[in-house]
């Protein structure tokens, strides 16, 4: 292809399904700025606006609130802070960490919200947040995860007694036994700080109309029933009397979920009888959320021939100051912390911690990019010490095809260890991978210290396995019009990843009536039809099977009116490119529906469900497994310290391809997205404050950080459980990057850094240019 | 209608006239406000997207007489008497420009919400040099951040839109 030739020398040939796919649903209008996201939405009549009260101390006492300087500015309507809290069913848990959507007590990070102010203007809103005189008392805050989980730290929520937000193992085997055989054993604690999801629309802004018995909402998110449920269970009204609508989202990446500000937004709606907006600023949004930092500690035993024996592992986790996914992320840490190796004797335990940061959220890969880049960097350290290459290592020691989780023995888990059986051969999609870089996956041979060039070169190779998707249930609803278009109801928000493709592309192949006569539906809960929301790489399994299965409905319902008009036996028709066929005659859908009685309706409604414990990650929900491989050659410049991505290849199995070019998007996307968290991403505290919340400080991947040397393999290997036999792709490649990178430092100047992001700084301590960092 | 956002008074306001798609507008705009907040909020057109208001991302990038323009800190008083690009005058019509059509072939959007700033940023490369390089597509598109990372996507879509339009005989006569 003349187009492939031209990205630096593609050598990863695209499947016909490139050519022949029709364009995903949602560009024309994106390309052309038609497609509408909230701020572009129409203002309900009447609308006020909102702006927040924060606390610029990241742990703090509040003595006193004071608002009448505030409130005696003109166009201010209302406020909601602790004080004005009463007429409110705030509870949103019993746990105290969790209890309240404004600060009561205390501030526990900083940008944690005060309250809010609504104004007939936004700008007068902003002002009169300003003239909130909020007297805080300050304390010492706490910023990571090891330090709160000190025995003598002050707990951060006093009721709890101390700091531990969560904990879980999984074990099995005998670890001791294992060591105890062991001819090596290699250590390595490997860190990843705070990252920001930093989407490029703002995170929180919300719209919010209670002003009649519905509960009415707008708001980017990438679960419409989340943000129905919360509410529900917060003011005590019947879910069914909220009402979310989701236009499109600008990036989630895990970011964009129910909010204690659209909570407080709801209550000042009712209290003002007048429907609120609140537009977070960009500097708001970076105190949404950010990804859990991690601490992994990992210990390895190993026989002379490379063959591991024994992993035990402590990670520590950072979930900042609240703890709405820790039980989630905390069993992820433990589930990831073995990664995608076989070990007989297997001692894995994760520790949340309450700290006074932004509160951690999902986070693409929630949980699990951390201990993979832990694991992966400690197993490629153990492979140079044997003096083994890594393809080889891996090869040897990575779970194999028809394995399960558990090697065998007694298990000591808090999640389930059954899982389903590996379906693909690692050796053989690591060979596929390296060569997509023109390598053997071999250990680089070195020059001489002394004959050291400026630029030196490393490959680095990693993987990852993940479970196929989370647990949950999606349901959908497919109806014929009379005008032969087929409307697909249903509530997954498309945050990017092409969903509303998916679903299209899906309702086409199961009908055989063409992707031009689907109409898919935006997300509206008015519909009912509940969906665990567009994450954890689920959509195209989950709702991409309740979308088959109502259009397997519908379509035997069309067969069947078929037959009543136009004789034989409904089996014996068949649909194609939106044609029914029998014995030669030939009726178009469009005709079909048109010859119906008009009070006749061909509908079809559909369901999946995937159970099991969200504890088991890799567990007893775990319906497939997802692998991912990353081979990466960097230059690094001994000089100033600079890494330069030159060559990347990625890898994951599809199944079956729904959209190649989203599927692609979601892999090139997932990297580009890691390479962040690698290269320059770092959420800074100092001195009780958050020091880079800001888009000049805070530095994103940007173009020319991407080598045009890319390539992405995704294979059709193995069928899945979704629809056609698709499986979930976007969360494979995101966390081969730091370890794959981390990797490639090590075999190109021979020191292995052990912390994200891999500054110049880091590369220049590391080669004795500048001294050792202070602790 | 979104215009209510900048109901609070001010103290100084001006007389801007101004050109947007081929189409005149004028009024009076607060001197301190943003040409984002005059195409978004007086003149209705949202295809331009509100981002990090910090001239970093590049989601707001109009273009100003032709030349690429972060129109969150570009005050809407300097514009008076200007021609603006914004996304929805990209195309002619129907006829979608060769940078959008090869943004939608190649899927180099994902959410979306950068799309506009990366095409106009586009946009403007391919009218001073139709046959750009990798690396010069990188420097030209250093302030339009993509978190979705589509960037692979974006590079071939500029490096497909620039072939067509050499094979039109140059980038002049759209946008």
């Amino acid at each position: 292809m003349a187009r492939d030739e031209r990205r630096g020398g593609s050598r990863v040939e695209e499947p016909e399904l490139a050519r022949t796919e029709r364009p995903r649903v949602d560009l024309r209008s994106k390309v052309t700025g038609q497609a509408q996201y909230l701020e572009d939405l129409p203002e309900p009549s009447n609308v006020t606006y909102a702006a927040t009260i924060r606390s610029p101390y990241s742990h703090a006492e509040i003595v006193s609130i004071d608002v009448s300087r505030a409130m005696a500015l003109p166009g201010v309507l209302g406020v909601l802070t602790r004080d004005q809290l009463d007429e409110y069913e705030l509870n949103l848990s019993p746990e105290p960490w969790d209890r309240h959507f404004v600060c009561i007590d205390r501030a526990r990070f900083d940008g944690d919200l005060v309250g809010m102010i609504v104004a007939e203007d936004l700008r007068t809103a902003r002002k009169a947040a300003e003239l909130v005189d909020v007297e805080y008392e300050i304390l010492p805050p706490i910023f990571s995860a090891a330090e709160a989980l000190a025995p003598d730290a002050p707990p951060i929520y006093e009721e709890k007694g101390d700091n531990e937000a969560a904990i879980s193992h999984m074990g099995w085997g005998d670890v001791d036994a294992g060591f105890a055989e062991a001819d090596l054993v290699v250590e390595g604690t490997f860190t990843c700080p705070s990252i920001f999801h930093h989407p490029i629309e703002p995170c929180m802004s919300v719209i919010a109309d209670w002003t009649s018995d519905v509960i009415e909402l707008w708001t980017p998110s990438n679960n419409a029933f989340d943000v129905v449920d919360m509410n529900a269970q917060v003011f005590g009204v019947q879910p069914e009397q909220v009402r979310v609508h989701i236009p499109y989202v600008g990036g989630n990446f895990g970011a964009k979920h129910w909010t204690r500000e659209m909570l407080v937004a709801v209550a000042l709606s009712s209290k003002l009888g007048r429907p609120v907006k609140y537009v977070a600023m960009e500097e708001e949004s970076f105190l949404s959320t950010a990804r859990h930092a991690m601490t992994y500690k990992g210990k390895v035993g190993l026989k002379a021939d490379g063959t591991v024996v024994a992993l035990d592992v402590d990670v520590d986790v950072d979930t900042g100051s609240r703890a709405n996914t820790t039980e989630t992320v905390n069993g992820q840490a433990t589930s990831t912390a073995r990664g995608a190796y076989s070990v007989p004797n297997l001692r894995a335990r994760a520790r949340s911690a309450f700290t006074n940061k932004v509160s951690a959220a999902h986070f693409r890969n929630t949980g699990k990019s951390q201990p993979q880049f832990g694991v992966e960097m400690l197993m490629d350290q153990a492979a140079r010490e044997l003096g083994i290459d890594p393809i080889d290592f891996k090869a040897k020691n990575l779970q194999q095809r028809g394995q399960g989780l558990a090697a065998s023995g007694p298990r000591n888990s808090t999640g389930s260890t059954s899982s389903a059986a590996l379906d693909i051969d690692f050796p053989t999609i690591m060979k596929m991978t390296v060569e997509a870089i023109g390598w053997d996956g071999r250990a680089s041979q070195h020059p001489s210290e002394e004959s050291a060039e400026r630029f030196v070169r490393g490959r680095g190779l990693a993987v990852s396995l993940r479970r196929g998707s989370a647990n949950g249930v999606a349901s959908a609803l497919a109806v014929l019009g009379r005008d032969g278009e087929v409307s697909i109801s249903h509530n997954a928000p498309d945050v990017g990843g092409g969903e509303y493709t998916m679903i299209s592309v899906v309702a086409s192949r199961t009908l055989g009536i063409p992707q031009s006569q689907i109409r898919v539906g935006e997300t509206d809960t008015s519909n009912q039809l509940r969906y665990g929301g567009t994450s954890s790489q689920r959509t195209t399994v989950h709702m991409g099977n309740a979308v088959n299965d109502a259009c397997e409905h519908l379509k035997t319902e069309i067969l069947r009116a078929a037959a009543r008009l136009h004789g034989g036996r409904s089996e014996e028709w068949q649909i194609d490119d939106g044609v029914l066929q029998r014995n030669g005659t030939r009726v178009t859908v469009t005709d079909l529906v048109r010859a119906l009685p008009e009070s006749e309706t061909l509908r079809g409604s559909g369901f999946y469900e995937q159970s099991g414990s969200p504890q088991g990650a890799g567990g007893d929900n775990n319906n497939y497994w997802s692998p991912g491989v990353a081979a990466v050659e960097i230059e690094i410049d001994r000089q100033s310290g600079d890494i330069r991505v030159v060559k990347y290849a990625a890898l994951a199995d599809a199944g079956t391809i729904m959209h190649y070019h989203s599927a692609r998007g979601q892999i090139e996307g997932g990297a580009i997205l890691g390479l962040g968290s690698t290269l320059f991403e770092e959420v800074h505290y100092a001195e009780g404050q958050l020091l880079n919340a800001d888009p000049f400080q805070y530095r994103l991947p940007q173009l020319g950080d991407v080598p045009e040397d890319f390539q992405t393999i995704i294979l059709e290997a193995e069928k899945g459980p979704g629809p056609f036999g698709a499986k979930g792709i976007a969360n494979t490649s995101i966390g081969c990057v730091a370890p794959a990178v981390g990797n490639a430092i090590y075999d190109a100047i021979g020191v292995r850094l052990t912390s994200i992001p891999f500054t110049p700084e880091k590369i220049l301590r590391a080669l004795g240019t500048l001294p050792p960092a202070e602790e | 209608m979104i215009g209510s956002e900048l109901r609070l008074q001010t103290v100084q306001t001006a007389p801007v006239s101004l050109m947007v798609n081929g189409q005149p507008w004028s009024g009076d705009v607060p001197v301190e406000e943003v040409l984002l907040d005059l195409i978004r909020s007086r003149i209705g057109l949202t295809g331009t997207k509100r981002g990090c208001e910090s001239e970093v991302c590049g989601a707001c990038e109009v273009l100003v007489d032709g030349a690429p323009v972060s129109s969150c800190n570009f005050l809407a008083f300097e514009a008076n008497g200007r021609e603006h690009t914004t996304i929805e005058g990209v195309a002619d019509g129907d006829q979608l420009h060769p940078v959008q059509e090869a943004f939608i072939r190649n899927v180099a959007a994902q959410c979306g919400y950068c799309t506009s700033g990366q095409i106009m940023s586009a946009v403007a490369l391919l009218r001073e040099n139709t046959s750009p390089t990798y690396e010069e597509i990188a420097q030209w598109m250093v302030g339009n951040i993509c978190r979705c990372g589509c960037y692979p996507a974006i590079a071939r879509s500029i490096m497909e839109a620039g072939e067509e339009l050499r094979a039109k005989g140059g980038a002049n006569g759209q946008g």
